[in-house]
């Protein structure tokens, strides 16, 4: 290629380059596209909404369920009994950190008292799934704030839990339920 | 003296990505008017990169549409890793690609003969419709939207989107050296069309 049409060329990428440059950034769509947008959503829920209500309904279900006791389940999460701590809420310190400590010392101090409530341990499971899948959420979305809410929520409720299933004044009130 | 002056540009960015910041966190909590918001903000850009990468403004308007239906369903995915526009355009390209690869044109575009891609390259010609459209007001979208869609994909992705050529040989499965091959010859197609449109306006002085 000879040197001026090189130069040609250059001049004609340059014009290019700057047309390119000068195009509009925005542009106007003919039709208003909102409410095809507000119909579509309507009709579709967010997908990880779905999944978050899934969780609570767990929750939900715990909560209005707390029944009838067992210690072994307290005695097979505890570390020095066998049990192994939560590895994947490790991510989420120092929350899951602290929470896990609270619940080791909690589950300690009520092992050698008679629960006053039959299936605790179930219930406390069903928190613990509920737990899982909010780590697992977070895992995704770790900062995700309603998310973390949550997560402290369901903690809070395995240890109310634990506490309620081992007095006898509160227990009793679980009983008329 | 004190550099850390915020100019009035990064200010209203600053700005921007603030609101921005602040619509997904609520687009997070199921509130549909954050996505009414962010249409509002972002819509009149997404629509412009679905208008270049389809050629089409009615299948842009659809892809549109898809693009903030898709924001609502999969803004979970949104980590704030990156700027949020960044995320969003990356989804509006992605739905626009998957949206094209069912498009009819798409295979014949990639698969066509090399006479079929010839004549193509001789149909590029001004369309009166689109030069009056008032999308054209740099007179270049309209010869864009004329390009054959390899052609026209490439170049929007490359040079008005700025994306690396391995990014877009990534995104349309093809070899990096497709993707240049592509780039060039979009940029010979829009020079002849510019030069043509050009001798016209001159003759017709």
């Amino acid at each position: 290629m000879s040197e001026y049409q090189d130069n040609v060329q250059g001049e004609q990428n340059n014009s290019l380059h700057a047309k390119v440059s000068e195009l509009p950034k925005e542009l106007s769509p003919e039709r208003d596209l909102w409410p095809g947008i507000e119909q579509a959503i309507n009709e579709l829920p967010q997908q990880s909404h779905q999944d978050r209500d899934l969780n609570w309904s767990v929750v939900g279900k715990v909560a209005a369920s707390f029944a009838p006791v067992a210690l072994v389940l307290g005695l097979w999460l505890t570390p020095q009994f066998g049990g192994q701590p939560n590895g994947d809420s490790g991510v989420f310190n120092p929350m899951a950190a602290s929470f896990d400590i609270q619940k080791r010392q909690l589950l300690i101090k009520v092992s050698d008292k008679q629960p006053v409530v039959e299936n605790w341990q179930q219930s406390l499971a069903e928190l613990e799934q509920a737990e899982q899948a909010l780590i697992k959420a977070l895992q995704s979305q770790p900062e995700d704030p309603a998310l973390m809410k949550m997560l402290s929520q369901v903690y809070q409720q395995q240890l109310e839990l634990i506490q309620k299933a081992h007095k006898p004044e509160i227990a009793s009130k679980f009983s008329q339920i | 003296m004190s550099t850390n002056v915020i100019s009035p540009a990064q200010f209203k960015g600053q700005d921007l990505q603030e609101k921005d910041d602040l619509l997904v966190a609520q687009l997070k909590r199921g509130q549909q008017s954050a996505l009414k918001g962010i249409y509002d903000t972002h819509g009149k850009r997404i629509y412009a990169l679905c208008f270049r990468l389809s050629g089409d403004k009615e299948i842009a308007e659809d892809i549109c549409q898809e693009v903030f239906v898709q924001v609502w369903q999969k803004i979970h995915n949104f980590r704030g890793d990156s700027k949020f526009s960044t995320w969003l355009y990356s989804v509006a390209s992605n739905v626009a690609i998957s949206h094209l690869r069912k498009q009819k044109s798409w295979w014949r575009s990639w698969f066509g003969s090399a006479e079929q891609n010839e004549a193509e390259l001789e149909n590029i010609e001004v369309n009166d419709e689109q030069t009056n459209h008032d999308l054209s007001r740099s007179g270049l979208d309209k010869h864009i939207a004329n390009l054959p869609e390899q052609a026209r994909m490439v170049f929007v992705l490359f040079a008005v989107e700025g994306w690396r050529h391995e990014e877009i040989g990534k995104k349309l499965n093809i070899a990096v050296g497709s993707s240049k091959a592509q780039y060039h010859r979009a940029k010979q197609l829009l020079q002849q069309a510019l030069n043509n449109e050009e001798a016209i306006t001159g003759a017709s002085r």
